[in-house]
This record gives structure tokens, sequence and C-alpha cells, in this order.
């Protein structure tokens, strides 16, 4: 047990903690913005919830790249 | 460096039986609507399968447009449920096509292929070259980036979303299976142990039917739509 490992376990924390904080609130926010969507033209429901989905499941790439550098680093390097 | 591989990764496995149950289905479902009369069935089954081929029909409608979307819908029912299949059969106790990371890249090596040669006989060779340096040529290597990572974005999403499910579904039933099998001398402890492992067993319940249900389906459906956005940045030219 040396440094570096504490070194790459701060690293792959950062990298899931930070990649998972922009992706909350990116998430968040579309989110909202569906809701209030239904809200204002209830008859679009499905369309938007659809769209709204298909949004999500592309900016929650961002929080897989993260996670994927945290388990590389995790597992090969530590 | 031989042709085949030493020893073949259960996702490949899982890989031929996903195609091999879709062949089956779609040679079964073919038969069935030659014997009955289409236009007045009653049979629940093929009116949900007619439903699912019209739905995905207009929506391939809404990416390519009228012109291509006899070509392009029969490319994304493939897609989904190569997607869908292959990772859902994890329930019956197969391995994830998606937690072998060549076999997302490899299906989107074949659509960025497939886009790029569509694009290339749509718009023209010269014009597609022009694309890259359409503002500015000091855009050249951004746009070549943005080209070239498209595919392998599509392909690590994939492997990311369903290995991330899998590690946490995992890591719950390790848990489950440790406090199933404590063993300590306190006769209490243990009791709590085996109520509180019986117990995790209906929480995890709902997790797996999120993990390997829902998220292999919103990765098929974001896999499909992606490759039919790549392609309607071509169709949409014209």
């Amino acid at each position: 047990m040396d440094i570096n490992s504490g070194l790459v376990a701060i690293g792959a924390g950062l990298a899931l903690g930070l990649s998972g904080l922009g992706v909350g609130v990116g998430q968040g926010v579309a989110v909202g913005h569906a809701l209030s969507a239904i809200g204002r033209n209830p008859a679009a429901e499905g369309k938007i919830k659809s769209t709204m989905f298909i949004g999500l499941g592309i900016t929650e790439s961002a929080v897989i790249y993260g996670l994927i550098i945290a388990l590389i680093l995790v597992f090969t390097k530590m | 460096m031989s042709l085949f591989p030493k020893e073949i990764s259960p996702a490949f496995i899982t890989f031929i039986v996903t195609i091999a149950l879709i062949l089956v289905v779609c040679v079964l479902i073919a038969r069935a609507f030659k014997r009955v009369d289409i236009e007045n069935n009653n049979s629940i089954f093929l009116g949900t399968v007619e439903y699912v081929l019209d739905y995905v029909h207009d929506f391939v409608k809404s990416f390519v447009g009228e012109k291509h979307v006899n070509f392009f819908t029969p490319l994304a029912l493939t897609l989904f449920f190569i997607v869908f299949i292959g990772n859902v059969l994890a329930i019956f106790s197969f391995r994830e096509i998606a937690l072998d990371l060549n076999i997302p890249l490899a299906l989107a090596l074949m659509m960025f292929v497939l886009w790029t040669g569509f694009g290339i006989r749509k718009v023209g060779i010269k014009k597609y070259l022009h694309e890259f340096i359409e503002p500015h040529p000091l855009m050249l290597p951004l746009e070549l980036l943005g080209t070239f990572t498209k595919p392998l974005a599509m392909a690590v999403r994939m492997f990311g979303n369903i290995l991330s499910g899998y590690i946490i579904l995992e890591m719950i039933w390790s848990v489950q299976a440790m406090l199933l099998t404590l063993n300590s001398s306190n006769v209490i402890f243990n009791i709590f142990g085996y109520v509180g492992g019986a117990l995790i067993v209906g929480v995890v319940g709902i997790l797996q039917l999120y993990f390997s249900i829902f998220a292999p389906f919103i990765q098929a459906v974001v896999f499909m739509s992606l490759t039919l956005a790549s392609v309607s940045m071509f169709t949409e030219q014209e």
C-alpha cells in the first residue's frame, strides 16, 4: 500500500463524482422541462416521454465514460 | 495469429443464441402471416406484431423521411431486437452481449460503414469530403474526431450502461449470499442475517427488473435512434 494507490483512488472518485454531478444536473433539467411540457400539453405525453428517454440515454453516456475510467483505474492501476 | 480464437467468450454464445432465436421467431411469424387473412385476423399475437411494425415504421419515417423508410425499417428492427434480446437473455443466466466490448464495437462499426457508404452514395464523394472543411479548414481535426468517435461512443455507451447494472446487481447478490451463509457463534445475529438476506430478494427483484429489462430496452432504442440520426444527416440534404 503506497501513496500511488491512494492517488488512484482519489482519481477514480473524482472521475465518477464530477461526471455524476454534471449529468445529475443535466438530467434533472431535462426531466423538469419535459414535465412542464406535459403539463402544458397533456395530449403529447407519449411523444414527449419517448423523446425524453432517448435524450436521457444519450446524456447518461457522460457519466458512463466517467464510470469506465474509474473502473479501469481501480481494477488495473491499484 | 489464427482465424479462430482459442476460447469463445460467453457473450458470443449469447449472440449466436440471439440470432438463432430471432431467425426462428421471424420465420414462424412470416409463416403465420401467410396463413391468416391479414384484413380481419383476430389473433392477439399477430395484432401485436403488426402494431410494433407500424410503430417502428413511423419512428423510422420521422428520422429518414418517406423515401428511404422501407430500406431502414428492417435494419432498425434488427438492431433493436439484437441489442434488446441479447441483453435481456441475461435473465436466463446467459451473459449479456454488451459485456464483451467487441460485440457492441462490431455492431457500431458496421453501422458506421453503413451510414458513411450511404452518405457517400447520397451526396457524392466530393461533397462528402467537402463537409469536413465546411466552415473553415481549421475545423478539419475536430470534424475528423467527431466522425470517428461517434461509433466508439455508441459502443462504449452500451457497454458501460450494461456493465454498471451488472456490477451493481452482482454486489447486492453477493451481500445477500454473505448474509445467508452467516456462521457466527451468536445465534440471534445469524437469524437477523437470514431474515435480512431473505428480505433483500424482494428489494433486488425490482432493481433486477430495471437493470435487466428496462436498461436494455433504453439502450436498444438509443442505439437504433443514433444510427438513424446519423443516417438522417444525409437524407435531409436532398
